[in-house]
């Protein structure tokens, strides 16, 4: 839940804030603004949802042992892309790395989501060891 | 784990965790952005970027440590399984053990009565073996 927490935390602080950081710190037109965030925030959050489903049913679901370390691949990928946000001060450059961090944003909501509400792998173990026991 | 939870505080736990989304996440977001930046310099500043980050950092770090609690926890599971089989095993092979010798028992109770029978009237069991090579 904390990560799924700050995951929201950074894409909402980024949808909120990153048209006026292009204008003010990038110093790029308005016009071109609304066009690169508009193209970024439809394509990248939605391609990243639909491509992070696929690959946790391709990998077998929830409730595999295996569904949270693809999670956490995704997020080293999303780790790796944001940490040179900050410093660029290229525009395509920094729309790519925007849409690679919104895109692997993504891609972890569904598994994480899934894992927190159905019964994972840990806890089914544990009950058909406690039921067998008892 | 949420559909873990029993029915009756089902519904609370799920209006919590969306509490805690929107407490934890949508909410703090942008204002933090804003108060850092204007500690650090104003509209020009590249801190409230850099903060943004270092969430995506935690959130990471919050993913691993959930990883491997996951690894541990099936890891110990796993072992349970395995010492509960041997377990089992043990009892099985007891048991089978006890009735290997109940049954040899019983077997040479049998054979010795036929046997005696044998030895007494053996003319009896031939009616169903056959007739005793010692017979003539």
């Amino acid at each position: 839940m904390l990560s799924i927490s700050c995951l929201f935390f950074v894409i909402t602080g980024i949808q909120f804030w990153i048209s006026f950081y292009m204008q003010s710190v990038l110093h790029v037109d308005e016009k071109t603004v609304f066009i690169c965030f508009s193209i970024v925030c439809i394509t990248a959050p939605t391609l990243g949802v639909i491509s992070g489903g696929y690959l946790i049913q391709t990998f077998g679901g929830y409730s595999d042992n295996r569904a949270i370390e693809l999670c956490l691949k995704l997020g080293y990928c999303a780790m790796a892309v944001s940490i040179p946000i900050p410093f660029v001060n290229n525009l395509p450059l920094f729309a790519i790395l925007i849409w690679l961090l919104l895109f692997f944003g993504g891609a972890i909501v569904p598994g994480l989501t899934g894992i927190l509400i159905t019964l994972n792998l840990i806890i089914r173990n544990n009950v058909k060891f406690n039921s067998r026991r008892n | 784990m949420l559909s873990s939870i029993p029915e009756g505080i089902k519904e609370v736990a799920y209006s919590l965790t969306h509490l805690c989304y929107n407490l934890l996440g949508y909410l703090p977001a942008p204002i933090l952005y804003g108060l850092v930046c204007s500690v650090t310099g104003g509209t020009n500043s590249r801190f409230g970027l850099v903060f943004l980050m270092m969430f995506s950092l935690l959130g990471v770090f919050f993913l691993f440590l959930a990883t491997h609690a996951s690894r541990l926890s099936f890891i110990e599971s796993e072992e349970r399984q395995a010492k509960e089989e041997s377990s089992n095993n043990v009892v099985k092979t007891k048991s089978f053990d006890a009735f290997e010798r109940k049954l040899s028992e019983h077997d040479f109770k049998i054979v010795r009565r036929m046997s005696s029978i044998e030895t007494s009237r053996p003319e009896a069991l031939s009616l169903f073996f056959g007739r005793p090579s010692f017979i003539q």
